[in-house]
């Protein structure tokens, strides 16, 4: 058959069937407006311009890493072994942006980590808080000032070099409101997460359990984990093994 | 309420018939447009499972998988053929060669290499890194030293597969083998001075070892080579120059190199010799495309998309089959491996 006429034979065919779908569809969206519940991922993304070579990428996200697994004794200890916030690559000096409405908490509170300047700020409203580390600079702003979403808050640094030499990054973090549970930024932050994987230097993805191999496997599918809780990522069976232990 | 709801209900109904009516009278006088040549198929389900990789005759998809409590962990495989129909390849999980025929062990201070057809195992020189074997399974590459962290010096060691023959080839800054070019050339890349953001790509001769430059910059990331090593592609980001940003190709003689397009800037994987498949990096996108850039000729073409809502990759995992005629992904839809066949 002819590709324009069956085309247009589908498109016929279609027509009722979609009617139906969008009628269907009515309702729930309406339901949304009338109960106005809170939205499922409250947060937005902490920078002003979206994606891209010259901006920021995705670099590492939360949970059970390759990278974390191999830390999981050492940098991670403290936070059940996974790499529990999100970073994302980006040159040192590009603004950051509160993620919701919230209160400075702390301004350079290194008992949070993540030198050599870092930011955490409580939102109520959502019951959560956000942390920004290895900023530039201190940030400009006093414990108990309000920010509102997508306000200028502070520059992006480097964690390894103070002249931004090393790994210039933004590592974001989501906590409860005390600071203690850390949570995926990628099941609360409002985003296409599916388009932002598509490249970066998150490499070749996350630490397998052998005894079970599908948990914990995609970027919005990872463990919550708590300030001083149990490694979650001490395998008995993981894949890769940890060749840490040999001469690299 | 609910009347006011109904008839908002009514209205969009409408609204959408008539667009279709619309699109249907209009469709004809526009259906010049090519069919889509490419075929998209679901190959597992439950959603099962990450990073597939592909069989070396292209025949199947292989992944890690344990599908139920009683089922050993191992390679599971389903046959393009046989969609859905997953089985156990191998319950030995190991570092393989990309054609399956050696696995590479890692131990503290040792590395073994071991035959798959007969067992036959040996003691490489590498002291416990792993190692890259040549196109022609004639020589092995590696290197040792502070590669990681672009602090200090490393070295670029060959051997012969048995392991006989071992020459160090190359001492530089955070030298890391990226890939063999061919069994008389390596792949590596390293810096020009340590702590520095700024690395080079370099083609390596295996007989003299001369290095030949092939591309520099800082942040310089994700290099791959094509399937016959005379191309590579890698990314630049983010860089003080920002007409530096973004994809390049360039050939591993050190003959040219081009910046592709920024509107292609996504993820990629080499097809054969000389084409590059892309899935572009667009933010507002709701589904992905993927495109092809023959690096002979810098000719694109969309192959994919953007209209087809179930071709949308999860976390970036997808692999291209050794014969380029196939690409597997994880679907972001369902986390199930999905099969898309390619038009020549």
């Amino acid at each position: 058959m002819h590709t324009s006429t069956r085309t247009r034979l589908l498109t016929w065919a279609a027509i009722p069937l979609m009617v139906l779908a969008i009628a269907a569809s009515v309702p729930g969206a309406t339901v949304a407006q009338e109960d106005a519940e809170a939205p499922e991922r409250p947060f937005i993304l902490p920078f002003q311009d979206p994606p891209g070579p010259g901006t920021w990428l995705l670099g590492q996200p939360y949970g059970n890493t390759l990278g974390a697994y191999r830390q999981r004794n050492r940098t991670y200890v403290r936070s059940g072994g996974i790499h529990f916030g999100v970073d994302f690559s980006t040159p040192c000096g590009t603004p950051i942006v509160a993620i919701a409405d919230g209160v400075v908490f702390a301004v350079d509170n290194q008992n949070f980590g993540s030198p050599p300047h870092n930011l955490m700020i409580d939102h109520p409203s959502e019951e959560y808080a956000s942390f920004y580390g290895h900023l530039l600079e201190p940030p400009e702003l006093t414990v108990g000032q309000e920010v509102k979403q997508g306000e200028l808050i502070a520059m992006s640094g480097d964690s390894a070099s103070s002249t931004c030499r090393g790994r210039p990054h933004l590592h974001l973090e989501i906590r409860d409101l005390q600071h203690v549970w850390k949570y995926n930024p990628a099941t609360l932050i409002d985003a296409d997460w599916d388009n932002l994987a598509l490249i970066g230097s998150f490499g070749p993805g996350f630490e397998y359990n052998l005894d079970n191999p599908r948990q914990w496997q995609h970027i919005e599918d990872q463990p919550e984990a708590v300030t001083g809780g149990p490694i979650l990522n001490d395998f008995d069976n993981p894949w890769p093994p940890d060749w840490n232990a040999g001469p690299r | 309420m609910k009347t006011t709801l109904h008839t908002t209900q009514f209205r969009l109904a409408l609204a959408a018939a008539t667009l279709l009516l619309l699109a249907a009278v209009w469709l004809p006088a526009h259906a010049d447009v090519p069919e889509a040549a490419t075929h998209l198929a679901p190959l597992t389900a439950d959603g099962c499972c990450t990073r597939p990789f592909w069989s070396e005759d292209s025949r199947q998809v292989l992944f890690i998988d344990k599908p139920d409590e009683s089922a050993p962990a191992g390679i599971y495989g389903v046959e393009t053929a046989s969609p859905l129909q997953t089985a156990l390849v191998t319950p030995r999980i190991a570092l393989y060669s990309p054609g399956m025929d050696y696995v590479i062990d890692l131990q503290p201070g040792a590395t073994t290499l071991e035959r798959v057809a007969d067992g036959t195992r040996w003691t490489v020189p590498a002291q416990g890194a792993s190692v890259t074997i040549s196109p022609g399974e004639t020589r092995i590459a590696w290197s040792r030293g502070s590669a990681s962290t672009g602090g200090g010096t490393s070295r670029i060691w060959i051997a012969d597969l048995d392991g006989g023959n071992e020459t160090q080839l190359a001492a530089l800054n955070g030298a890391s083998v990226s890939g063999w070019i061919s069994d008389e050339a390596l792949f590596i890349s390293g810096r020009d001075a340590p702590n520095t953001l700024e690395r080079v790509l370099y083609c390596l001769s295996v007989p003299d070892g001369t290095l030949t430059e092939l591309a520099r910059a800082d942040n310089l990331r994700g290099q791959i080579l094509s399937t016959d090593g005379s191309w590579v592609a890698y990314y630049v980001a983010p860089n003080p120059d920002p007409t530096v940003n973004g994809l390049w190709v360039a050939r591993t003689d050190g003959s040219a190199r081009f910046q592709v397009t920024p509107e292609l800037f996504g993820s990629y994987q080499w097809r054969d010799d000389h084409r590059l498949l892309l899935i572009p990096l667009q933010f507002a996108a709701t589904n992905h495309e993927l495109w092809e850039l023959d690096a002979a000729t810098q000719e694109t073409r969309l192959l994919h998309g953007p209209d087809d809502p179930a071709f949308k990759v999860n976390d970036g995992d997808w692999a291209v089959s050794p014969d380029g005629r196939k690409l597997v992904f994880v679907s972001a839809r369902d986390h199930n491996l999905w099969l898309l066949t390619l038009p020549e």
